[in-house]
């Protein structure tokens, strides 16, 4: 049913919120501002593309909402809801044990996403547990066995077995039967789930989180840099570059009619199949120093319809969601700004 | 599991012929004639030659050698040249105290170095972690005769009374003062070894921390100390389950010199006192005494490494790699 949820349910508030997030790394003296005021929501049944380079920012987006950032980083939004809940007011050890009920998480590494040190069939144990505090262990046993075969693994006398016993592509099937063992989830961020898989497991799993989305209704974050995979998956894409988003767009305007002058680069540089006999666009420069704050846009000196005067000193700003759910794009060029003395913020 | 050990047990059988054969000859390569030792000083070179026909030392080395391994292989060690005792009765004489030591200073070293080393990661780079650092390098660079000595110096100068800093009490005669008396020498044994393991535990614990599996277990919601003191610490462990059988291997080997210093009858000192007197059956029945428990705590790290890490008991039941 790709395509048929639309991103704005006035009705019903999101599953996941999040306003104005900043995550910042220190190290020592230095600074890297890796987030630099990210805000979307994702409504149930909704699967949200980010993308962007490597160095963008999506995955420590993931990584800040989850609070997995280590000692040395620190996230900080204005609003910051999951399942409904601000989880902003709630004590730190209790947004944590939110984690793995209301929102989980998959990792791009399934391989090393298990304790090499134990049995598949006890860390579904361990899980569980939490979930179903009263069961015994053969019932957890049988729950884990029941997990699996949803998603397509006979796990029967497999309990037993380590990971390393596993496939790639089994693993990342595992983990997301682990991680979205709870029955109040509500809420699924995938960090590039499939790029160390080959392409035909990489469909299979597509196909489950797409299951998964459609049969629960969870809400999804998948940050991927591969432009199919968002063809494919998104119901909505973010566009993100130097940790803002200069792009949120429903994914057909975004492979149709791509606003932002980064994005139609970006797409620009996906090669055509079959051949199409032309040059392949690169792109020219590479992503900006993070630790820097530039003035203007932090596209501008790489963007070919940069206006000079005004981006590389205003900083364009991504207009305000209307109720319509329509492209928009933090850049003058789309928004018809004309460089001037004293420019406005150019977000008309 | 069995098929490791037994794969182990026979590979160290050349290792310890390889041992004895080194060691005979080092032995015998070192200058002194037992034989002048034995007869006593200012004896006649006729009693000397007595004492080195009775010694058998005439024969060659060849045959001296073989004559001893025939015996080893039947389970006898020899006698004594000095006391005319069986070996093994003086090495099953000093190896309590060895043992209890061994064990007292295992004990510190794991109990108190593998907690340092774990707390420190989690506080890196602030000032606990480097209090830790500093004080296991300083534990690291000192060498635990000087450690036995200062710690004499304060309990048998400064502050009296309070331990015992001399001599051995054996366990069947008085538990409580056999225990007061291995506290001083089983510190000064564990101190070095201590800094080692906290910062080898320190360096692995880092390295786990950063592992994506950590980061998922937390995602998956596991409560913090479990995802630390179980997730990251189980993994943590391998490398220093090495230096911990490693360490263990010269701590019941007889430490010569804390046991020197503090005056206890262990295998230490009984291969020292029949070093001195060229007691050749007492030594080279003390050294392959080490060589085998070496060998011996060699495979039960082996066979740990399995308990830790699936990956390799797996391998090694399959037989394959």
């Amino acid at each position: 049913m790709n395509g048929l949820t639309t991103s704005t349910h006035p009705h019903r508030p999101p599953a996941l919120r999040v306003e104005n997030l900043h995550t910042v790394y220190r190290n020592g003296a230095q600074e890297t501002s890796v987030v630099r005021g990210v805000s979307f929501d994702v409504h149930s049944g909704e699967i949200v593309g980010l993308v962007g380079e490597s160095g963008s920012g999506k995955s420590t987006v993931l990584k800040s909402l989850l609070d997995l950032i280590g000692e040395n980083g620190q996230a900080r939004a204005d609003v910051l809801e999951v399942a409904g809940q601000d989880v902003r007011s709630l004590p730190r050890a209790e947004y944590r044990r939110m984690r793995g009920v209301e929102l989980a998480f998959i990792s791009q590494d399934p391989a090393n996403a298990f304790n090499p040190a134990w049995t598949i069939g006890s860390q579904f144990r361990r899980v569980l547990k939490r979930h179903f505090p009263g069961m015994s262990r053969r019932e957890l046993d049988a729950w884990a066995v029941e997990l699996l075969g949803a998603v397509g693994i006979d796990g029967r006398g497999k309990l037993d077995s380590y990971p390393f016993q596993f496939s790639q592509g089994q693993l990342q099937r595992i983990m997301i039967a682990l991680a979205c063992a709870s029955e109040r989830l509500q809420v699924l961020l995938a960090d590039e789930p499939t790029t160390s898989l080959d392409v035909t497991i990489e469909a299979q799993v597509l196909q489950l989180i797409r299951r998964l989305r459609d049969e629960r209704g969870l809400a999804v974050v998948l940050v991927t840099h591969n432009l199919a995979v968002v063809a494919e998956m998104c119901d909505r894409v973010l566009v993100m570059y130097a940790g803002r988003i200069v792009e949120d767009a429903p994914v057909r305007d975004l492979f149709r009619n791509p606003q932002h002058p980064y994005t139609r680069q970006l797409l620009k540089s996906i090669p055509a199949f079959p051949r199409d006999g032309r040059r392949l666009h690169t792109m020219t420069g590479a992503v900006p120093d993070l630790s820097i704050d530039v003035a203007g846009c932090a596209f501008a000196p790489r963007c070919e319809e940069r206006i000079s005067g005004l981006c590389d000193t205003i900083r364009p700003v991504l207009p305000p969601r209307t109720e319509r759910a329509t492209a928009r794009a933090a850049c003058h060029v789309v928004s018809g700004a004309v460089p001037a003395a004293s420019g406005g913020e150019g977000d008309g | 599991m069995s098929r490791l050990i037994v794969f182990r047990t026979l590979f160290a059988v050349p290792v310890l012929f390889l041992i004895s054969v080194i060691s005979f000859g080092m032995l015998r390569a070192a200058p002194g004639d037992p034989a002048v030792l034995q007869a006593g000083a200012g004896a006649s070179p006729e009693a000397i030659e007595a004492a080195r026909k009775q010694l058998r030392l005439d024969d060659s080395l060849v045959e001296q050698y073989f004559a001893w391994f025939a015996a080893v292989v039947r389970g006898d060690l020899g006698n004594s040249y000095t006391s005319g005792l069986p070996v093994t009765e003086l090495i099953g004489a000093r190896l309590p105290a060895t043992v209890q030591l061994s064990l007292f200073a295992l004990v510190l070293i794991i109990g108190i170095g593998v907690p340092l080393g774990v707390t420190s990661a989690l506080h890196r780079n602030r000032p606990y972690d480097q209090l830790v650092r500093v004080v296991s390098l300083i534990g690291i660079s000192v060498p635990n005769f000087v450690i036995g000595i200062l710690l004499i110096l304060i309990f048998g100068w400064w502050v009296t009374g309070v331990l015992p800093f001399q001599g051995y009490v054996p366990l069947h005669e008085n538990a409580w003062e056999n225990v007061r008396h291995l506290i001083l020498p089983a510190t000064a044994l564990a101190i070095p070894e201590m800094g080692l393991v906290a910062r080898l535990t320190r360096s692995s614990m880092l390295e786990v921390l950063g592992q994506e599996y950590i980061s998922s277990a937390r995602a998956l919601g596991i409560a913090e100390r479990t995802v630390i003191w179980k997730d990251a610490l189980r993994n943590a462990l391998m490398p220093v389950v090495t230096i911990v059988g490693v360490v263990t291997g010269f701590l019941l080997g007889g430490s010569v010199v804390v046991e020197s210093v503090f005056g206890i009858p262990g295998l230490g000192r009984l291969l020292v006192e029949s070093f001195a007197t060229r007691d050749y059956p007492v030594t080279i029945g003390v050294m392959m005494f080490i060589a085998i428990t070496f060998v011996v705590i060699n495979i039960v790290v082996d066979v740990l490494y399995g308990v830790i890490n699936p990956r390799i008991r797996l391998s090694t039941r399959r037989g394959a790699r």
